[in-house]
């Protein structure tokens, strides 16, 4: 069994077990197979477009920019609707007056 | 008259090719024109960039994934995001520090990910076999550890994967790469003292979990 004093001891030497470390090194070939990834993973146009257009903000600003076009096109339509619906009802007044029978003449 | 001297500096590769054999020897040429000449396109400066500093990302990588494997994907990763995004760098810290804070970024992202998916294993596990390991992977043993510290560095491993983030990111660049406190603060974005502070409370979380597994396995 282990004293807190030998613990304490041990604990200290894993602390300091990383002394004297050497830099790892990567596998020879290296560079080439970053090149292999480089021109085989799709670093062309289309997948860099569709990289860029999957970022959350870009998404999210498209997303924005289509609600607000829509919108706008949406209140335009109703007040265009709304300005002939109003000629329309002029429109019909002015017939029904015209029709309408003149009370005076019997 | 004084000849110009050249300084040359030997890039490691065990079993080099004729086209390797041409960079066995690269002339230490300055960072900033190395920089300058991949801005403009110059695929022999991304090669010299590569060659000279591939293994400071991979030991990053390294340590804080704890994965060969994943350590290379990494490293890969950060050298394509250095071609790409090379006219961001502005030159304002050292090149290294900037490789350094893409390698830290890269590896906290793979981090993230493996927790994300282990979280949802249970899920994908039942929609059949996704090729990944259903065994909890051997203790990690960083290869440029001394011999005889080789089971005691394990131990360590294991307990630096329960540190915080930050902690963890400023002991591992100190101590496995060796970097200095000035240049953490840089690559971390903060001050040299709140580098001292997180590698002071990183040691003593260490030792805390160190003596709590000794007193609980005694």
């Amino acid at each position: 069994m282990k004293s807190k004093q030998d613990i304490d001891q041990l604990a200290e030497q894993i602390l300091n077990s990383l002394d004297g470390i050497e830099r790892a090194e990567t596998q020879p070939f290296f560079y080439t197979r970053l090149m292999a990834r480089m021109e085989g993973s799709g670093m062309n146009q289309w997948n860099r477009w569709m990289a860029f257009l999957s970022k959350p903000a870009v998404s999210l600003a498209l997303l924005f920019v289509f609600l607000m076009i829509n919108g706008f096109l949406i209140f335009n339509k109703l007040e265009s609707q709304k300005e002939v619906s109003g000629a329309t009802s002029d429109y019909a007044q002015m017939q029904v007056a015209y029709l309408d029978p003149n009370p005076d003449l019997p | 008259m004084m000849e110009a001297s050249v300084n040359f500096i030997s890039v490691r590769e065990p079993k080099p090719t004729m086209a390797d054999s041409a960079l066995k020897y690269i002339p230490r040429t300055d960072e900033s024109d190395l920089v300058n000449r991949l801005k403009q396109g110059d695929e022999s400066a991304f090669r010299i960039i590569v060659e000279t500093r591939k293994d400071l990302v991979y030991n990053t990588a390294l340590g804080l994934l704890q994965n060969t494997g994943d350590a290379e994907d990494v490293t890969q990763e950060v050298f394509i995001k250095v071609y790409e995004s090379v006219h961001q760098f502005k030159g304002e810290s050292a090149f290294s520090t900037w490789l350094y804070r893409i390698a830290v970024t890269k590896s906290l992202e793979m981090i993230r990910n493996k927790k994300r998916k282990k979280r949802f294993a249970f899920i994908t596990g039942l929609f059949g076999d996704d090729n990944e390991p259903r065994h909890d992977p051997p203790d990690f043993v960083h290869p440029g550890v001394q011999m005889d510290n080789r089971e005691k560095a394990a131990m360590l491993f294991k307990a630096i994967n329960k540190l915080p983030d930050n902690q963890r990111i400023a002991f591992t660049l100190h101590k496995v790469e060796g970097i200095p406190y000035q240049e953490i603060s840089e690559v971390m974005r903060i001050t040299v003292s709140a580098v001292e502070s997180l590698i002071h409370r990183a040691k003593a979380n260490l030792r805390k979990s160190l003596e709590d597994f000794y007193l609980t396995n005694r």
